[in-house]
């Protein structure tokens, strides 16, 4: 006898409004869920663990694999070689010259690269009249093409180049400044055109972070008599904070990425002598010459550069969490 | 209550996660290389299982058919109509084939996509290579043996070029010679050669000739214009072979160019030019481009290529008009041919039509035709190629018809003494030692005894 039931449901159904036949399908679909087959979820995230597990963990898996070997980039998975690279890489001067290069990049270029942006966040923030043509302004060096941007750069730099005649006329110097020549400065140089190119790719982190931070707080400090420096290092800075250490996680990981600014401005060799060379640009110098090059070894300088990312990302967590528990 | 509320106070958690998983690609990914163990039974190239037809000491017969892949280098932009009606004609002539053209920009990324391609077994079945890309795949048995298994490939091509196009430790043909440029010119601006009391009519035919002009630019130039550019990369190894130094032992087991005092006087006197501001100091590690320079009226001295000249007739006219060219061989008394290549990889799934359409291409017919391009300032590869009125009948009114008539003249001499062992890695060990000694930061002897030893090192390690 459930043919009267039924009917009364039917009834219902039809009798009911439309935001409430809604909540009831919604109802409907829930409870669908329940008797959903378990492999349902797996095949929505599917294609997502395809990419993650094809273009991440594999080479990953990969790479720490072949730091055991002695592969070549031509020659197939080579032999097996135990700790051999891993011993070769703590004496060998030129992988800790680039490591030392690489610190020096991140060491400089990650706090700029935090505080600048905002600060050229904060000065972009309000809406006035003219001040999309300035964000715009700020951020067109994060389009341009890298390598374009360093030639522009290196020509800047050059011996005879616009910075150092400028100089000179302005009687600042006697000789040209060896921007590119002596490996500090061209170090210097190149994390300078790197902050450069990121400043606007941040800003818009800071812009974002900085919409969120309650204005009731700058007008209440305010009243209080706060001064600009105050409501900025007071209420602006703990506000975006945690963007702040977004952009150092990311920006130390890009630091330590460097190869075309160095490779562009410093040259094949990687400035004078190799002395500037980061440790990227060391991993294709010994890794990718179809010749000569030994993917194992590479591929143990790159393990080496995941550790001293992760490292740096540690570092970075930690100092975020007691800046928060302080 | 669904559980899943947004959770902003753990945001750094997020933040931890997000900075883990990015890292793990970031570092790592660049550096895969496919594994793959070579079978005892299976003949191999790389991770790749090469066929029994490709392997086998007979020579590969039979109808082309099917599809094939041509990559060429950088030669799209300017010359598509000439490869169209090249494929079309191949076509044509074999209905039954069809192929499929792609063109590689040639940037310095070149060597890596074909790597990649080579890790991948997805190698071209004719592809345009250059001396050192070519190397690298013939030692990982990427390229088809021409010598057994197409044996009369060679037949048409400028004798001295074919016999020359053989690799160090073996005997046998694995690359075709197509077309091809000639080193040992110079080009000089002769405005400022007479400004600093030079005779442009005596142009320097010595490398170190060259040196004591260069000395006297630095002296009277009063730093408004240098000699040439202190990139070593720009002059080494073809200085030291112009001065016929023994940069490698005879069997090209070994560097030996630390123990031959010609090249210690180079690295000396090179390293003094710097001192006294005959070369422009940045110009040492960055990878200035000369022909700039020289456009520019920077350098009394340009490149050491024909070709280039056009470039500076484009960009700068009045400086093109009073450029001189002559021959600098030095001691060795010929000039160098450099050329690109063909060759058909022996993963290719089709190597009966790949070799039918390099033997096409490569044809006297159509080899005369791609050269008569005017825009081309190099050279065929068939002997028959080279007797067209554009080699014959040349007028040296010009700068740039000048150095194609004194290119065709040293033509006929020229062989190809490329170092196959001067790897890219031994090219950047070498020139940061050379750079340190230049910039006087280091001993010029000390300077060749450490490039000699890493470049050795680097040798024993590729074994």
């Amino acid at each position: 006898m459930t043919t009267p039931v039924t009917s009364r449901r039917a009834v219902a159904r039809a009798a009911s409004p439309p935001a409430r036949r809604r909540r009831s399908r919604g109802g409907a679909t829930s409870g669908a869920a329940l008797h959903r087959p378990w492999w349902v979820p797996l095949l929505w995230t599917a294609p997502a663990v395809a990419v993650i597990v094809g273009f991440g963990i594999f080479p990953f898996v990969n790479t720490v694999v072949l730091s055991f070997t002695d592969a070549r980039p031509l020659g197939g998975g080579g032999s097996w070689v135990g700790w051999e690279n891993y011993a070769r890489l703590l004496t060998d001067s030129d992988f800790w010259l680039a490591t030392r290069n690489s610190i020096f990049y991140a060491v400089v270029a990650v706090p700029l690269l935090v505080v600048l942006p905002l600060v050229l966040a904060q000065l972009v923030v309000n809406r006035i009249p003219g001040i999309g043509f300035f964000r715009t302004a700020f951020y067109a060096p994060v389009v341009a093409s890298m390598v374009a941007v360093a030639l522009v750069w290196q020509s800047l730099l050059s011996e005879r180049g616009p910075v150092n005649s400028a100089l000179q006329q302005f009687g600042l110097i006697s000789s040209p400044i060896p921007f590119l020549s002596d490996t500090t400065l061209l170090l210097l140089s190149a994390i300078a055109l790197t902050v450069w190119k990121g400043l606007g790719w941040y800003m818009i982190f800071y812009l974002a972070a900085l919409a969120n931070v309650p204005r009731e707080l700058y007008e209440a400090a305010e009243l209080d008599g706060a001064g600009p420096v105050r409501r900025f290092l007071h209420i602006t800075v703990p506000g975006v904070r945690l963007t702040m250490l977004l952009i150092a996680i990311m920006s130390g990981i890009g630091s330590l990425r460097v190869f075309t600014e160095i490779y562009v401005l410093g040259g094949a060799t990687g400035g004078l002598g190799g002395q500037a060379r980061t440790l990227p640009f060391y991993i294709r110098d010994t890794a990718l010459d179809p010749i000569a090059g030994n993917a194992g070894y590479g591929a143990a300088v790159s393990v080496a550069l995941f550790l001293l990312t992760v490292g740096l990302a540690v570092l970075s967590h930690r100092f975020g969490s007691e800046k928060e528990e302080a | 209550m669904s559980e899943y509320v947004a959770r902003p106070l753990h945001r750094r958690r997020l933040l931890s996660l997000a900075a883990g998983l990015a890292v793990v690609p970031l570092a790592l990914t660049g550096c895969g290389v496919g594994s793959g163990a070579a079978s005892d039974a299976t003949a191999m190239a790389g991770s790749c299982e090469l066929s029994e037809a490709v392997t086998n000491d007979e020579p590969i017969t039979g109808e082309p058919s099917g599809e094939i892949t041509f990559q060429t280098t950088a030669l799209k932009q300017s010359f598509s109509p000439y490869f169209e009606d090249l494929i079309a004609a191949f076509e044509e002539k074999y209905p039954d084939v069809t192929v499929t053209w792609q063109d590689d920009p040639g940037d310095a990324e070149f060597t890596q996509r074909l790597v990649t391609d080579a890790q991948g077994c997805e190698l071209p079945d004719v592809v345009n290579l250059n001396q050192t890309t070519a190397y690298a795949l013939y030692r990982e048995n990427f390229l088809l043996n021409l010598s057994t298994k197409a044996p009369d490939v060679g037949g048409e091509f400028i004798t001295s070029v074919w016999d020359s196009l053989v690799f160090p430790g073996s005997d046998e043909h694995y690359v075709m010679p197509w077309y091809w440029g000639l080193g040992g010119l110079q080009t000089y601006n002769t405005e400022l050669m007479e400004q600093v009391g030079l005779d442009p009519d005596a142009p320097p035919t010595t490398v170190m000739e060259q040196f004591d002009m260069a000395e006297t630019v630095a002296e009277k130039s009063d730093g408004q214009f240098y000699a040439f550019t202190a990139s070593p990369t720009q002059r080494v190894p073809s200085d030291w072979q112009l001065m016929d130094a023994q940069i490698m032992n005879d069997d090209e087991t070994e560097f030996t160019f630390a123990d031959d005092p010609k090249i210690l006087e180079w690295l000396t006197r090179f390293a003094e030019l710097y001192e006294a501001g005959a070369l422009p100091k940045d110009t040492l590690s960055t990878d200035v481009d000369v022909t700039q320079l020289y456009s520019a009226g920077d350098v009394v001295w340009g490149s050491t290529n024909a070709s280039f000249m056009r470039y500076v007739q484009e960009t700068n006219p009045d400086t093109y008009e009073i450029t001189g060219v002559s021959s600098l061989l030095d001691a060795r008394g010929e000039a160098f041919q450099e050329g690109q290549l063909i060759a058909v990889p022996s993963t290719s799934d089709n190597p009966v039509a790949a070799l039918a359409f390099a033997d096409f291409l490569l044809s006297p017919e159509w080899q005369t035709k791609f050269v008569s391009d005017e825009r081309i300032s190099n050279f065929p590869s068939t002997t028959e190629s080279l007797d067209i009125p554009k080699f014959t009948e040349i007028s040296a009114d010009t700068p740039l018809g000048a150095a194609n008539k004194l290119s065709v003249e040293l033509a006929p001499d020229a062989t190809n003494s490329f170092i196959y062992n001067w790897s890219d890695a031994v090219n950047s060990a070498v020139l940061s030692e050379l750079q340190l000694a230049i910039a006087g930061s280091k001993d010029p002897a000390q300077a060749l005894a450490d490039a000699q030893d890493a470049a050795n090192g680097i040798l024993a390690d590729q074994g």
